[in-house]
């Protein structure tokens, strides 16, 4: 193999064609799914495809595009039913299916797992575990094609996400008592939220955690708590949906061991896409959890050309890589790996912040030296916000990390 | 071979009937199934193992810390020993860790010694007291302070559910009916025998044993003794992400005092770190988690080991054990009721439980039972849910067989359709969700089902023929799946 994908999401499927149209010939891409397609296959409503597609696609179809684009490229081959085993002995994979094990040999790795959404046990919410309980994602694996009937649904989170969970519980016929978040604010654009809330709109209630769920067969009931007040409430419910607060799946590329990254808690990645091990790439919703399927497209084109470039010259030589890190309040930043290239083709980097913040402005310097100052409003947790890449070419290849912060 | 529902009152009266099919009970009845008896093993949640048994620190403990010359530490010795030679034989997952007692204080310190010395009492005789250096050499990432410790190399992780239920599986497999659903409300004489009923019907048997766990102690004062009361005392534990196995190779045991039992971290055999338990007294047993219980253990964990802040969580959960006002197991037998009472196992039961078995086939001889040994007893093998390398997912035999054991529909743990299949039609098949977690993992890992639980659901449905949205309910699965 030249190229082996983990992960025929978006990502994976759209770097096979990208990598085909460049010329490169023998390009697996291996999914663990049934079918090929990623998270994009459960996601039932019409926000795909606007960026990248020029249509206005429900998430099935965006997948079968997506899906049917790469399996008619030359040179790729779709393998799905399909897990990765171990990806330690690159250039040696292991893999497992209904055949069997195997091994493959490839050139050069690209991981495009993608994100879940973090689900109460991860959330340490306190309570009995009944039946239920879901996230999005859960909850619309089940919900494709089958009406599930009524009862009354508290939705966790205020993320765009968020918003599609109302709309998919509504369609199948629950009634939506109460929106939660932690924040101040939610954390959508204010159309989504508006469109999504629709004509009976729920009201958010935000600066409020879950600190129970009750019930012995099913969901009974959630207890909730104002952040400020410390005011307690308790909600009659039949269903506690979980939402947004995703996190990459990179169980993979942390056993392979490739350096990864305590902000994004993906595999730490350059501009190109590279990490810690030549060879091996990491894209989409992986390195940055989660953004949008376009991002993961555009994302994907720009690996599938560093990873054609390697494969034309292996060795570069010396690489220096320099950590790119951020300080409280901010959360993360992708790419967080520096190294000495044309500003050119480095895309914007994604920041993104713990908590709300108001104006302020962004810092970046390398060993107190200040490379770039920006201002950067609105920061609202788990969504980003751009930041221009014009200082890469400031920053001096022989000295410390880059850090970025942020004042008010 | 068909588990029994209420419905079949037999007018057979049983031998022996055992209250109780956590692992002590199971144990129980398995041993029984050798001798030429019939015996009925009741319990009244829908599945073996169900209550104490499924919700524990999931250790095979050698006993070194067992009161010298009590009932509890002579059969929790030999209980070790039979387990280690029967969990080899049925496939239950084992992996002998080994433990670190580490002591945090002067305190704690001035104890080791003593516990080196209560362990060979106990006939435990290869604990080593070691210095804090060879600590930090043994276990690199504990938290700075630490004064030294004790190393325990027998302490083993073991699959508590795997256990439970393939003790029962041998059980069935010879000759035990097994009464699922079936809680015991009353008992009086009826004939030679004694009636156990309760709302799904009655049982007749000769000789009642207890091992009724939290509900011991009630079921102790219907036959009337009441010779001890149960306290429930809830313990959290926390399990953290897989990929934080490798900050430790033993359990990291704390030095109890007077004033505290402390937390341990351990590996598990799933390869996972757990921290806890936490120990709360309760009034009603209750296995939910609560915010301050978690939050507790977070502290005490991070002091333990600091690396931990930096990893994720999987999940917390909760289980409650049987305290009683007694320091002692209650193991009791009485000629003129003919009744066997096995309560007060405190926390000892899983690793205990064949040395309790034992020991309570002994005392048949004192209720009016001979035992004559059947000429066979059928063994089982247990699904192996332990180290990922002897797991269905990566076995090419059993791929070529059947292709449902290389798709893998639980990604997080692994766990294939096949698996999946199998456990919904064994001999004790899984009747609930919880029941499917137990026998092949699915839906125990990070993702905690947001990938696999539809396809689980979907899988469930077709095979029981329930609706998904039945299923959702929480509806209690089909009787039998055959």
């Amino acid at each position: 193999m030249d190229v082996c994908v983990i992960g025929a999401g978006p990502t994976g499927l759209v770097a096979a064609h990208e990598l085909s149209r460049l010329g490169v010939s023998r390009i697996c891409v291996v999914d663990r799914e049934p079918a090929a397609g990623g998270m994009p296959r459960h996601c039932p409503h019409p926000v795909f495809g606007i960026v990248d597609q020029r249509r206005v696609l429900r998430g099935p179809s965006y997948a079968k595009r997506l899906t049917e684009m790469a399996r008619r490229s030359k040179g790729v081959e779709i393998i799905t039913e399909t897990t990765l085993v171990a990806s330690s002995g690159f250039p040696e994979i292991a893999l497992t299916g209904p055949e069997g094990t195997f091994r493959v040999c490839t050139r050069a790795l690209l991981y495009a797992t993608g994100c879940r959404e973090t689900p109460r046990g991860a959330r340490l919410i306190a309570g009995n575990r009944p039946l239920g309980i879901f996230t999005t994602e859960s909850l619309q694996r089940l919900a494709v094609g089958k009406p599930l009937l009524g009862g009354r649904a508290v939705i966790v989170g205020a993320e765009t996400v968020s918003f599609s969970t109302l709309r998919t519980l509504r369609a199948f016929g629950a009634e939506v008592v109460s929106m939660v978040t932690e924040h101040p604010r939610h954390q959508t654009y204010g159309v989504i939220r508006a469109l999504a809330g629709g004509l009976s709109g729920v009201r958010v209630l935000t600066g409020t955690r879950v600190v129970s769920i009750a019930g012995a067969q099913r969901v009974e009931s959630v207890e909730l708590e104002g952040i400020e007040t410390g005011q307690r409430r308790v909600i009659d419910c039949d269903w506690v949906v979980f939402t947004g607060e995703f996190v990459p799946e990179s169980e993979h590329p942390s056993t392979a061991g490739v350096d990864m990254d305590l902000g994004t808690r993906g595999p730490r990645v350059d501009s190109q896409f590279r990490c810690s091990k030549d060879g091996i790439f990491a894209a989409g919703n992986l390195i940055h959890a989660a953004e949008m399927a376009h991002v993961c497209v555009g994302d994907a084109k720009r690996v599938a050309r560093a990873i054609h470039q390697f494969l034309q010259s292996p060795s570069p030589g010396e690489r220096r890589r320099l950590s790119i890190t951020v300080s409280s309040p901010l959360a993360w930043v992708c790419p967080n790996v520096w190294v000495p290239i044309q500003s050119a083709s480095c895309r914007y980097f994604l920041l993104r912040s713990h908590t709300c913040l108001g104006q302020g402005r962004v810092m970046i310097s390398q060993e107190n030296r200040a490379l770039w100052e920006a201002r950067l409003d609105c920061f609202v947790p788990n969504r980003s916000l751009k930041l221009s890449s014009g200082w890469v070419t400031s920053v001096r290849e022989d000295g410390g990390p880059v850090q970025i912060d942020w004042r008010s | 071979m068909m588990i029994r529902k209420a419905r079949d009152i037999m007018a057979e009266v049983f031998d022996v009937a055992v209250i109780g099919a956590g692992v002590v009970g199971s144990a129980i009845a398995r041993e029984l199934a050798q001798y030429d008896l019939k015996v009925a093993l009741l319990e009244k949640r829908s599945d073996v193992g169900a209550g104490t048994s499924k919700a524990n620190t999931a250790i095979l403990h050698t006993g070194f810390d067992t009161i010298p010359g009590s009932l509890e530490g002579g059969l929790l010795s030999r209980g070790y020993a039979r387990m280690l030679t029967y969990a080899s034989e049925v496939g239950i997952p084992v992996e002998r860790t080994g433990a670190v007692l580490v002591a945090w204080d002067e305190a704690q310190y001035r104890r080791l010694s003593g516990i080196c010395d209560t362990a060979k009492r106990n006939g435990v005789m290869d604990l080593e007291e070691i210095s804090k250096e060879q600590l930090y050499e043994l276990e690199p990432r504990l938290g700075v302070g630490a004064w030294g410790g004790v190393r325990v190399p027998g302490e083993s992780i073991i699959c508590p559910f795997t256990t439970t239920i393939a003790l029962a599986t041998e059980a069935v497999l010879n000759g035990v009916r097994l009464y699922l659903d079936f809680p015991v409300e009353r008992i009086f004489p009826e004939g030679i025998a004694k009636a156990l009923a309760g709302p799904r019907g009655s049982v007749l048997a000769k000789v009642v044993i207890n091992v009724a766990g939290l509900q011991s102690g009630r079921v102790d004062s219907m036959f009337g003794f009441g010779r001890f009361a149960i306290t429930p005392r809830r313990g959290e534990l926390i399990v953290f992400d897989k990929l934080s196995r490798s900050l430790i190779s033993r359990i990291i045991l704390p030095v109890p005092t007077p004033i505290s039992k402390g937390v341990l971290i351990s590996p598990t055999i799933f390869g996972n770190l757990i921290v806890g338990p936490t120990a709360e007294d309760l009034a009603e047993p209750s296995t939910a988690t609560t915010a301050p219980g978690m939050q507790e253990l977070l502290k005490r964990g991070y002091r333990i080991l600091p690396a931990l802040r930096n990893e994720s969580i999987t999940n917390a959960y909760a289980g409650v054990r049987a305290a009683t006002e007694h320091k002692d197991y209650q193991i009791h037998a009485d000629q003129a009721t003919r009744y066997i009472c096995v309560g007060g196992i405190r926390s000892t039961g899983l690793s205990a439980c064949l040395g309790i078995a034992e020991h309570v086939a002994g005392l048949l001889d004192t209720v009016g039972i001979k035992l004559k040994r059947k000429p066979e007893f059928r063994r089982t093998l247990m699904p192996y849910l332990g180290n990922v390398e002897r797991r269905a997912f990566l076995n090419d035999d059993q791929i070529r067989r059947d292709g449902d054991y290389g798709r893998v529909v639980c990604h997080c743990e692994r766990v294939s359709r096949g698996e999946i299949r199998d456990a919904l039609c064994g001999t004790i098949p899984a009747r609930s969700f919880d029941g499917l977690r137990r026998r092949t993992r699915c839906l125990q890992g990070r993702c905690q089902g947001s990938h696999c639980f539809a396809a689980i659901a979907e899988m469930v449905s077709k095979e029981t023929g329930m609706p998904l949205t039945d299923l959702i309910e929480g509806a209690s699965w089909r009787e039998t799946l055959e």
